[in-house]
């Protein structure tokens, strides 16, 4: 494995992803790939996670060809150098910010959406002008096998690399020196990939998990939030890193909503939910037996139905949850939503900040008012109002946790930005030393007063004669530029 | 004296209280930390001097006019940088307010380094304060007279709950590193901060550590030497130095390598006089370990000028070393003193070569009048930051980010950037309970065949 990152390293070193034409070259194949492929990519999905190939496409592959898309468009807005605003002392300087590429970065990517969550973050390395070599997981097998075949057949081989395996093998490829480290999965996983890191002085972008709250205000469309969050909920088989995890909400509300949210499971997958082609099953028999320990000693006033065979959960609400039962103390990660009682928005605050700060938070509520408050009030990676995980979508915003949640963010503009170095650069010239004398030893008091005031003024402040001294200093300064 | 973690968990209690959100609030603690300056200038020269030789107007020019400067662009800028900052919408969310909310995270650790010993320590502050964090610091205790005077004035001035300072050494250090917090900010050497960060791990809180390296400086031959070897004097030897963006060695054609000599010691005459000894303006080094270190990479190199010191006073010469041989301890490490060797090259090629043969440095220095020549090297080669023509300014500019890459480093910090480093940018979108027609798409069931797309 060293060998292969040794590999990597030196085709990185020979600049061959500098130029952004090559850049975008690698990204329109990966396009092709996802066009040409979209048979053998959406079986694998489908395969790994019993999902339909529509539903994969949606979930996935849309998303994928949108960043492709973004990058394809934005690339050289996004790679060019930013100038900065400068002040009296470097005015007749160049000063910018310059993007520039990092080496080789490593993508370890998780079992739940195993296609995008591999490949958004490949398409940030690669625009961004990287190596890398890309780790799916090894729970989602169909898609792991099917990426090891086809990104070889599209990209540079020397530049990207899959590489498939278990906990040996991952722990071999973390033991390798990276220049970034982007990680989707589990908080425990996290503090080892970023103890492993710290070895060698690898950032690191953690996208984690975590109980994502949903809190349901009383002055709210019931109906329509319930149809958002089932919708949520239970897509993925609530397999999702920000599903809403469990609902806040009044005692009062709670009938209603076990109501509308049944009849929202009726419409969607119909009487029979094990015949529905859009109700996946769990990844594994360890998660399913996981998420029916969860339900033992709850009251569920719908689903709990499970079968180890097919790995089938329903669709199921807990009411009247006791917060510090087991379905309360983990991420559930499965298609069980229980719903806790609280007597007011204060108390849904105090709740929701006596725990670790979660990867996403959704508030329902027709006043914004309330809205806003629960966002200043408490800390999560982002925030959906009104709806469930839509902020993801929006390739605009960063997608990150905070806390427990993870670290760093990334997606659209803040791919490239993530896997890129922002170089600070000053170019000055070789003439106009006379300013900098005030900075020379031997010292004298009065240079302070000078050094003060150049420093500190940026074209405000100070007074007028001051200000027209340095102009005139400026300007002869600038006619002596021009001139010689 | 309190336990560590009393001291952390009630600066995390202060922090819960929800004092430090309004923007009233932090201005006014950043108003104070700007009088603690100005009112105690006397006290913080006379640490700044005992720790390292430094006189009222070093410490001034190099510590203290930055963290003004830092002070009064984050107040000012403060409304702003603070602001809910409206995204761009995508198709679907057109009716929506997609915007990112900066909050606090909420306990922030930052670790100073002893060789600006204010500077390192209160710089950062200004900016986990800013964006609304409760603050522990913890001085470097190699530049002692600092902690303490930081240990002293800190609560005299600011609110004593939120901004707790910890002084000591080794076993305290790694104590506070094993408590929690939500970002780590140090400042200090390479190894160090890989057990920072190891510590971080354990709670998964993010880190920005400004570390170091060897800043190569590359003079080329299409280059005013005088000012060149001015401004390289000027950077290097401040602070006896022992500055993390010093141009810690010269990468020149051997046919200027003399000139070089003859102007850097033309420059160091003007700037310390015939005897640097009795300069006032000549820094010392900071303790006896550093002193044998710096002394040990002279041996056996050809001493062009210097190359002598007194260890009672901890003096180095300012020494600049010929015809280094790139294999020599001294080019294996960190220079961190007043010691410039100056390795040959044959070429521009040849220079950026051996600068990538390297670890990447904090910082990247190219004199030439040629633009060409300074463009490719920039283009050729990665660092920190670069300053071309210039030693050291690069971070005294406001609007660009300090902070280095690989060895060197990761996350930066200094004006706006510093907000962001201590802020959690949030993202945003807020719908309405309307226009679930547009909707529909999305639920199931999804129709029995796809269509084309």
């Amino acid at each position: 494995m060293e060998r292969q990152v040794q590999r990597l390293r030196q085709a990185f070193r020979s600049g061959r992803s500098r130029p952004l034409r090559f850049r975008m070259q690698q990204l329109e194949a990966l396009k092709r790939m996802v066009q040409e492929r979209e048979k053998d990519i959406l079986s694998a999905i489908a395969a790994d996670l019993s999902k339909s190939e529509l539903n994969a496409y949606s979930h996935e592959v849309i998303t994928i060809l949108g960043e492709i898309d973004f990058m394809l468009a934005n690339l050289p807005e996004l790679a060019s150098a930013k100038p900065a605003k400068k002040n009296l002392l470097t005015m007749l300087d160049e000063a910018y910010v310059q993007p520039e590429p990092l080496g080789v970065v490593l993508i370890i990517g998780a079992w739940n959406y195993p296609f995008v969550l591999i490949m958004q973050p490949l398409v940030g390395a690669i625009a961004a002008g990287n190596a890398a070599i890309v780790k799916p997981s090894e729970l989602s097998e169909n898609t792991a096998k099917i990426l090891a075949k086809l990104l070889p057949q599209y990209l540079d081989q020397d530049l990207y690399s899959v590489v498939n395996g278990g906990v040996s093998e991952t722990t071999e490829l973390l033991k390798q020196r990276f220049d970034h480290i982007l990680y989707t999965g589990n908080t425990a996983v996290g503090k080892i990939v970023m103890e492993a890191a710290a070895k060698h002085l690898t950032p690191v972008t953690l996208e984690l998990g975590g109980k994502s709250p949903c809190y349901i205000d009383r002055d709210c469309d019931l109906d329509i939030a319930c149809r958002r969050i089932t919708w949520g909920k239970y897509m993925n088989c609530g397999q999702t890193c920000i599903a809403p995890d469990y609902v806040l909400c009044e005692a009062s509300l709670q009938d209603r909503i076990v109501q509308k949210i049944k009849e929202t499971v009726k419409d969607f997958y119909g009487e029979n939910i094990k015949e529905s082609p859009d109700y996946e099953r769990i990844i594994n028999l360890r998660h399913f037996k996981r998420l029916q320990s969860l339900l033992e000693g709850q009251k569920i006033a719908f689903g709990g139905e499970t079968d180890e065979v097919t790995r089938y959960i329903a669709p199921t609400i807990l009411t009247d949850v006791d917060p510090n039962s087991k379905v309360m103390q983990e991420e559930i990660f499965g298609p069980i939503l229980p719903i806790v009682s609280v007597k007011n928005v204060d108390e849904a605050i105090n709740f929701i900040n006596d725990r670790e700060k979660p990867l996403a938070l959704y508030i329902f509520s027709h006043n914004n008012k309330l809205i806003k408050r629960v966002i200043d009030e408490t800390s999560s990676g982002g925030v959906t109002g009104n709806d469930v995980i839509m902020h993801f979508t929006v390739n605009s915003l960063p997608f990150g946790g905070v806390g427990a949640s993870g670290m760093g963010a990334y997606h659209g503009k803040y791919s490239f930005d993530t896997f890129s170095h922002q170089r600070p650069c000053l170019l000055k010239g070789l003439k106009g030393e006379s300013v900098n004398k005030l900075r020379y030893p031997p010292n004298s008091q009065s240079k302070i007063g000078w050094a003060k005031f150049f420093l500190l003024k940026q074209f405000s402040r100070g007074g007028l004669v001051m200000l027209m001294v340095a102009c005139l200093a400026v300007a002869a300064a600038m006619i002596v530029k021009e001139y010689l | 004296m309190s336990k560590i973690s009393d001291i952390v968990n009630q600066a995390r209690e202060a922090f819960n209280t929800g004092k430090t959100r309004p923007l009233q609030f932090r201005i006014q603690q950043l108003e104070a930390l700007r009088r603690m300056i100005t009112e105690r200038q006397p006290d913080i020269t006379a640490a700044l001097a005992s720790d390292l030789h430094k006189n009222e107007w070093t410490a001034y020019n190099e510590e203290l006019v930055h963290v003004l400067e830092e002070i009064d662009t984050t107040i000012k800028k403060l409304p702003e940088w603070a602001e809910d900052a409206p995204v761009e919408k995508t198709q679907q969310t057109q009716q929506d307010e997609s915007y990112i909310h900066f909050e606090p995270l909420g306990v922030v650790l930052v670790i100073g380094a002893w060789n600006y010993p204010f500077n390192l320590t209160i710089q950062p502050m200004v900016g986990a304060i800013a964006a609304g964090n409760a603050v522990v610091l913890k001085p470097s205790e190699v530049s002692e007279n600092t902690a303490d005077l930081l240990a002293t004035l800190v609560p005299q001035y600011l609110d004593k709950d939120l901004y707790p300072v910890i002084k000591g050494d080794v076993p305290i250090t790694t104590e506070v590193l094993a408590q929690r917090f939500d970002h780590i900010m140090y400042t200090g050497s390479t190894a160090v901060g890989k057990i920072v960060m190891a510590a971080a791990a354990k709670h998964l809180t993010p880190v920005t550590l400004e570390l170091g390296g060897k800043s190569p400086c590359y003079v080329d031959k299409d280059c005013d030497l005088d000012v060149a070897c001015r401004r390289i004097a000027w950077g290097k030897f401040m602070n006896s130095g022992q500055t993390c963006v010093a141009p810690d060695y010269i990468l020149c054609d051997p046919s200027i390598q003399s000139q070089i000599v003859e102007k850097l010691k033309k420059s160091l005459k003007d700037f310390y006089g015939e005897d640097a000894k009795q300069s006032r303006d000549y820094g010392r080094i900071v303790n006896d370990r550093h002193f044998q270190r710096v002394i040990r990479l002279i041996e056996g190199q050809k001493v062009a000028h210097g190359g002598t010191w007194d260890a009672a006073s901890r003096y180095i010469a300012p020494t600049i070393l010929v015809d280094v041989d790139p294999q020599s301890q001294v080019m294996q490490e960190e220079i961190f003193g007043p010691v410039m060797p100056i390795v040959s090259v044959q070429s521009l090629e040849e220079a950026i070569k051996f600068i990538n043969q390297r670890e990447k440095p904090l910082a990247l220095y190219v004199f030439s009048n040629n633009n060409k020549v300074i463009k490719k090297m920039i283009a050729e080669t990665s660092s920190g930051g670069v300053t071309a023509n210039d030693v050291i300014v690069h971070i005294t500019v406001p609007t660009l980010p300090f902070g280095g890459v690989g060895n060197s480093g990761m996350g930066a910090y200094h004006g706006k950037k510093s907000f962001k480093t201590f802020s959690h940018s949030r993202s945003c979108l807020v719908k309405a309970l309307l226009n679930e027609r547009i909707l529909r798409n999305r639920y199931p069931p999804s129709p029995a065949k796809m269509s084309q797309h």
